[in-house]
């Protein structure tokens, strides 16, 4: 009986899965290989080589060979494998007929099909049929099959590190309240690993909530911009910079930033760029900036530091440049 | 409350995009499939695993490659003579009466008419092979701000929309995009959204008009007043909450916003010390110069001023002379102003016109239009100076080397700037569009 009644359930459901195969069979024929030949270029040749062919190339395109379609015209090439949407071959012929832009721009335009057609043919990958011709002849195919042993090859004798650029959960999370928190963040020179965070519009009195989170990005931040800010003295001791090992950048121009708050960047080993314009640094604070080994450029424009001390900066580093501003 | 909330939304997105590292340079490479690639490896894929590696060396120089965060265009409407001022034809006839002066670098020579943009050549990187085929004022100043030709049916973004458009505004109390002095064709928010227009400050002097409440209104009427206008929109507010509806209360709130701020201060070029406001030039451009510094120090993405005056079909060898002198003052004080404060780093300065001029002198000593080779300036963001990039034939009509096109120009700026240029964005009628058209960035200006 419990058998009987599998079987029945059985055949129930393969004849459901037939019918479902002949249901879906129509856009099975829809996505079907199209045959540039076949079916895509007597429609051009209908549409396009009126103004398109050996005997005429307006705006530079030719598209009466395979060859010349690759070339494009006058704005570059016609087609994107794959992009119909990029595709302006297909983008052009597809819009309103009253746009400026729209082709062919005489005679008949492209009907509804013939639109698919190309549409699908772009999807597929725009092949012409003549690829591997091609590839043989111009290329090399040869060369070509060959590389991937030679990569392999290669690949041994190279200790590769791996290295991730994408964040942690963790790491996510505290710059999602970095940012909750009201500083800005941003990428560091558009280099994806690291982060500028910039506390020119931050709450101060936030700022131990801040720093824990700041810890977690530690290996992240490349700049820390408190220019503009309601930075002080304090902040800088709680921040210890030392515990950031890509620290590359420190901007505190126009801040109330003292040299009880400057000796806090001696930690701060990596550091390349440090603006100080505008800040209540003075002498007491060269020899903290002497530690500065990495440094490349020191902006003491409207600070306390006289020419006495510029001149022992310069001779302890004598690779930074040291803008003192005047017009 | 409801907008409250789409700015926490938003905010969410822009970690969320930050982490994707939709800024990054990962997807330059893909928007950059041949020069860029190329050239552009060394210059930027070296950096990360130079830095972070644990034995690693430490970078030779600092950071070269791009990072400019906003942007100072400087726009010389009419069609400047870059035979008279970047691109000089000594020896040649058609150079006419104009002379040459040492830079800081050299070997390399500007107009005399640019003293004070010669001390500052260090800072420049000057390309003299721009490329436009557009000849006319109108769609050459279209073409050189949107990258697009100009045409009935669609109005294309500038480059300050699509700037905080894709990355953003810093400063929420100022608007992305000012404009001094003029808003020049295709420079528009275009099809983006309304809240991405810009302001336009006609005279730097004046500052920002009509931005003071009225004296007869207290603070506390002035916010009651408001509160109810808010409470009667509800409805219609809630019924209707449409892009462009929304658009319009958005563009009130930041007005608002604005008008309470410390930051309209940005605004009032009598906070500047005589000495600075002198230095920058007593004339509408100078003092926008100053204007412009002041708002990007305030976090402002894009700032352009306008120098009109520059279309000489006649006594070229006289207006030139008296344009340059204001150009110069200004563009030299600013960039020593952006330097000195550190700014330059991070702030990219433009220079550009809508093309240049002929070599041949008319008969009313005027040269005429010619987009065929003129030049453009950048300095600051990454750009590397002290040099020279393409060039032109021997008496400055044609390109003969590196050409770069008016959307290359573009998407340089914009690669500067860390934007997506492969990035499509859809106009309302369904048309695909990118920053730059499809211009590829001069990557070795970079390094």
């Amino acid at each position: 009986m419990l058998k009987q009644s599998s079987i029945l359930l059985f055949s129930f459901l393969f004849s459901f899965l037939f019918l479902f195969l002949l249901v879906l069979s129509p856009s099975i024929t829809a996505s079907e290989k199209i045959d540039y030949m076949q079916d895509i270029q007597p429609v051009l040749k209908e549409k396009c080589f009126r103004c398109h062919d050996a005997k005429k190339q307006k705006s530079d395109l030719r598209m009466d060979t395979p060859k010349h379609m690759r070339a494009g015209g006058e704005g570059g090439p016609i087609f994107v494998p794959f992009q119909p949407e990029q595709s302006e071959m297909y983008l052009l012929t597809s819009l309103p007929e009253y746009d400026m832009d729209y082709m062919p721009s005489k005679g008949e335009g492209l009907t509804q099909s013939e639109l698919e057609l190309l549409k699908n043919w772009i999807l597929q990958g725009a092949l012409f049929g003549d690829e591997d011709n091609d590839t043989d002849e111009e290329n090399g195919s040869k060369t070509e099959h060959k590389t991937p042993s030679t990569i392999s090859s290669s690949q041994q004798n190279l200790t590769v590190k791996n290295f991730n650029y994408n964040l942690t959960e963790k790491e996510l999370q505290a710059l999602e309240k970095i940012n909750q928190l009201g500083a800005n963040i941003r990428q560091f020179n558009y280099d994806e690993s690291r982060y500028s965070i910039s506390f020119r519009y931050f709450d101060f009195n936030k700022y131990t909530q801040i720093l824990p989170h700041l810890k977690v990005l530690k290996n992240r931040i490349g700049k820390i911009d408190f220019s503009r800010s309601h930075v002080t003295d304090k902040h800088l001791a709680q921040t210890q910079l030392g515990n950031y090992p890509n620290l590359q950048a420190v901007d505190i121009h126009q801040t109330d930033v003292s040299d009880s708050g400057i000796q806090y960047l001696a930690s701060a080993t990596k550091l390349e760029y440090l603006n100080l314009h505008n800040t209540g640094t003075s002498s007491a604070s060269v020899k903290h900036l002497i530690a500065l080994k990495s440094l490349k450029k020191l902006y003491l424009w409207n600070t306390r530091v006289t020419a006495k001390d510029v001149d022992s900066l310069r001779e302890a580093l004598p690779l930074v440049a040291i803008d003192l501003g005047g017009l | 409350m409801k907008n409250l909330l789409g700015e926490l939304t938003d905010r969410r997105q822009l970690v969320k995009q930050i982490a994707k590292g939709f800024l990054g340079v990962s997807a330059l490479n893909c928007a950059l499939p041949t020069k860029a690639q190329a050239i552009g490896a060394q210059a930027i894929g070296a950096q990360p695993t130079g830095a972070l590696s644990k034995h690693g060396k430490v970078a030779k120089s600092y950071y070269s490659g791009p990072r400019a965060k906003n942007v100072i265009y400087l726009y010389m409407s009419g069609g400047m003579s870059h035979i008279d001022t970047f691109d000089l034809k000594q020896g040649r006839e058609v150079q006419g009466p104009t002379q040459a002066t040492k830079t800081n670098i050299t070997g390399l020579y500007l107009s005399e008419h640019l003293p004070g943009l010669a001390k500052q050549m260090d800072k420049l990187a000057i390309i003299n092979s721009m490329f436009s085929n557009q000849g006319a004022h109108e769609e050459g100043r279209y073409f050189m701000h949107s990258s697009y030709t100009k045409r009935g049916t669609i109005v294309h973004p500038g480059l300050g929309p699509w700037l905080v458009k894709y990355s953003g505004r810093s400063n929420l109390n100022l608007p992305g995009v000012i404009h001094i002095g003029n808003t020049n064709p295709g420079s528009t928010q275009g099809f983006l959204e309304q809240r991405y227009a810009p302001l336009l400050i006609g005279d730097p002097e004046a500052g920002l008009q009509n931005s003071q409440r009225n004296k007869n209104l207290s603070a506390k009427e002035f916010s009651d007043i408001y509160a109810l206008t808010k409470q009667l929109n509800q409805t219609f507010a809630k019924r209707y909450s449409v892009g462009k509806v929304n658009a319009y209360s958005d563009m009130y709130d930041d007005a608002l916003k604005l008008m309470q701020s410390s930051d309209l201060d940005a605004f009032t070029l009598n906070r500047e010390p005589k000495k600075i406001r002198d230095a920058y030039g007593k004339n509408a451009f100078g003092q926008g110069c100053l204007l412009a510094r002041r708002l990007v120090e305030r976090d402002v993405r894009f700032v352009e001023v306008t120098l009109g005056g520059w279309d000489t079909h006649t006594n070229n060898f006289d207006r030139v002379p008296e344009n340059a002198h204001i150009l110069d003052q200004a563009m030299s004080t600013l960039l020593i102003d952006l330097n000195r404060r550190g700014m330059l780093e991070e702030t990219l300065v433009v220079l550009t016109t809508e093309f240049g001029r002929t070599p041949n002198i008319n008969k009313n000593e005027g040269r005429d239009h010619s987009p065929t080779a003129f030049s453009s300036v950048l300095a600051g963001g990454g750009i590397q100076g002290g040099r020279f990039y393409g060039k032109s034939d021997e008496d400055g009509k044609f390109v003969t080397e590196n050409k770069v096109t008016v959307p290359d120009f573009n998407a340089t700026i914009a690669y500067a700037l860390g934007l997506p240029l492969d990035k499509v964005e859809y106009s309302p009628s369904g048309r695909p569009f990118r920053i730059a058209d499809k211009g590829q960035a001069v990557v070795s200006l970079f390094g």
